[in-house]
């Protein structure tokens, strides 16, 4: 019966974008469990309702996280609406949902990048972040920010965006395409990239299931689990809609799913530029939510479902505001995952979940 | 499968102008949007009304009264436009360009200048106008009144 | 355009609380979150559970009232991915959870001050409840 030991993985490494600790359990160089440890970041967040009002917390949520900026200050903003009654318009739905495909674009841009890195192909990384840069122009053109954006207000979308200039961001994802192929295709099918990634870090739907796995993560495994399906804002208007599935369940799969999710949301974007109305993008909003009154919302972020829940008290501050982030769901899914793998394989796998710690902790 | 599928991209871009900037000798112009840091483009115009600093969801803005000054801490800012749209009178102005590096983080503050003779006097007159205004009106209601209570009896 | 989406809120007491977990993993529901928000003599622990098939109209809430030093049992024998938010419901509210899974005894969090979300659930003469809030207001208003 060989030894046990156990190996202190983070709170520092160079593959986690944020600081998360795990203790790795290890016989010889399998790891037998994983003991996951967050807290590193946490700021408190939830706290600070009872001093910001609700206009000034969509300020707070987007700074959550700085990958997941946008689609928090949307789930927000979604959130309030639905406690105060409040619907915008037509235009406002549109832009809101055009830039959180964007977001999710530069968001799994980003991952990719990470990902290259994490098994040292440092060319592959510095190209996708390249490619990243005019994604983050685009956002600074039509909002004034790289990553944060104070675009999203409750009552609709603070900075209209004139026809000319979405037309002019279609052109610019078009133009990214061409070399965004070729990167995905270094992804999929280069074999240097295909041992580091087939194979690793298996999961059945059943443990998919079992885990209550969200986002891309679960969708791997073949679980269809894609909050974009409700048809809520402009994700109603949508001609067809199918989040992309795969069954084969391992970082392979997982990678696939991202690739093609970037796919779908530059044709998604020219959908929706096609069809936008014309009109408003701000409703007055006035007095404050009512006392007792209830809201729950989800929202589809790139790295899973989100959920909101606030409760009102009839002054301008709100009682609770709860925010369940996508990557405190898929913990139990990340140690399912980690049960049997090698050492090496670690840093792939707690990678492939697209770990946003800060978003976890808040 | 194959090897060296990124060849073709890495060979590309040994011959491509590269895609970063010899910072800071090559600065980049900033979009028309971008949110930099906050100034006060009219001081004068100001009336220290206090909307920006309720507004202000960083604490950021100090607006006293006694002194006629409006400070604003640029290292608190966090640049999100509430203060230029809440403005009554239109005197705050978001500048393109982010916040200068400094060593210690220090207030940037605007003094209201004392008010010229003429100015001194334009001001004197506009408050008489408006006593002589209010007199007028007290007067006429006052004749109102009694004009009414005369007929009622 | 659907705009909102329309949850349902029940409430529901504590000796029901691995009743409906069970009916709900019968009917293949997706365990979603569990949140809880200080009231005056306790605090309400929210459950919340989604329809497995789409498009649904909306997210099942139940919501069980736990007074000052109740103990409630814990869902991770059916859903194992609720043991993040019931360490974080002890850690940040002073809940008193029985069988998780993987129990972290208060550790998850390390916070500085007992309970923060839930002052009345400090223990008494050891920390002080208001302190950091000062530090905490500054710290986000600096982000």
């Amino acid at each position: 019966m060989s030894e046990r030991t156990v190996v202190p993985f983070g709170p520092q490494h160079p593959v986690l974008p944020e600081p998360v600790h795990l203790d790795l359990v290890l016989e010889d160089e399998k790891v037998i469990t994983a003991i996951p440890r967050i807290g590193f970041v946490h700021r408190g967040l939830e706290k600070l309702v009872t001093k910001r009002d609700y206009t000034q917390f969509v300020f707070i949520t987007e700074r959550i996280c700085g990958i997941c900026s946008f689609g928090h200050s949307l789930g927000y903003v979604q959130n309030v609406e639905q406690l105060m009654g409040i619907e915008t318009t037509d235009r406002a739905e549109y832009l809101r949902t055009i830039f959180h495909e964007l977001s999710r674009i530069h968001s799994h841009l980003l991952w990719l990048g990470l990902m290259a890195d994490s098994f040292g192909f440092e060319a592959l990384f510095m190209h996708c972040w390249r490619l990243r840069e005019d994604v983050l122009d685009i956002f600074e053109q039509c909002t004034g920010g790289r990553v944060i954006f104070s675009a999203c207000d409750v009552g609709g979308f603070k900075n209209d965006v004139e026809d000319s200039v979405l037309k002019g961001m279609c052109e610019t994802l078009d133009r990214i395409r061409d070399e965004y192929n070729s990167i995905a295709k270094t992804f999929l099918t280069d074999s240097s990239v295909r041992t580091r990634l087939s194979g690793v870090g298996y999961l059945t739907r059943e443990q998919a299931a079992e885990c209550s796995m969200v986002g891309p993560f679960g969708r791997a495994s073949g679980l269809l689990v894609d909050d974009r399906l409700k048809g809520i804002g402009a994700y109603g208007d949508l001609a067809a809609f199918e989040p992309i599935l795969s069954e084969d369940g391992d970082c392979y799969a997982r990678c696939y799913v991202r690739i093609n999710e970037v796919l779908q949301s530059m044709d998604i974007i020219a959908e929706l530029v096609d069809k936008i109305p014309a009109g408003d993008v701000m409703v007055d909003v006035k007095g404050a939510p009512e006392d007792g009154a209830k809201a729950m919302s989800t929202v589809e972020q790139p790295r899973g479902q989100a959920f909101y829940y606030s409760e009102g008290n009839g002054t301008k501050f709100l009682e609770r505001m709860r925010i369940r982030t996508p990557t405190s769901q898929n913990l139990a899914g990340l140690v399912a995952a980690l049960g049997g793998c090698d050492l090496a394989d670690v840093p792939i796998i707690i990678l492939t979940i697209d770990p946003c710690i800060s978003c976890t902790e808040r | 499968m194959g090897v060296f599928r990124l060849g073709g991209m890495t060979l590309s871009s040994l011959f491509k102008k590269a895609p970063t900037r010899r910072y800071p000798y090559e600065v980049r112009e900033p979009y028309e949007r971008t949110r930099g840091h906050v100034e006060m483009a009219d001081i004068k115009g100001c009336i220290l009304c206090g909307l920006c600093q309720k507004k202000c969801p960083a604490d950021a803005i100090v607006v006293d009264r006694d002194a006629e000054t409006w400070t604003i801490y640029p290292y608190k800012c966090i640049a999100c436009n509430s203060c230029v749209k809440a403005c009554s009178k239109k005197v705050l102005r978001m500048d393109t360009h982010y916040t200068a590096p400094m060593t210690k983080p220090e207030p940037v503050v605007y003094k209201k200048p004392p008010l010229t003779p003429e100015e001194q006097a334009e001001k004197e007159r506009k408050e008489a106008e408006r006593k002589a205004k209010v007199e007028a009106a007290k007067a006429a209601k006052k004749a109102k009144e009694d004009k009414a209570g005369q007929e009622g009896e | 355009m659907k705009r909102h989406e329309q949850p349902t809120f029940e409430t529901a007491g504590i000796e029901e609380i691995l009743a409906f977990t069970a009916a709900y993993k019968e009917a293949g529901y997706r365990f979603v979150q569990i949140c809880a928000i200080t009231r005056e003599t306790g605090c309400d622990v929210l459950y919340a559970f989604a329809a497995p098939e789409y498009p649904y109209d909306g997210l099942e809430g139940k919501m069980v009232f736990v007074p000052d030093g109740m103990s409630i049992p814990s869902i991770t024998e059916f859903y194992p991915a609720a043991f993040v938010f019931e360490n974080e419901a002890h850690d940040l509210f002073g809940i008193d959870i029985e069988g998780i899974s993987i129990d972290f005894e208060g550790n998850f969090y390390q916070v500085a001050v007992a309970y923060p979300m839930n002052p009345r659930a400090a223990v008494e003469g050891e920390v002080d409840a208001e302190a950091p809030e000062g530090a905490e207001g500054e710290e986000a208003a600096d982000e």
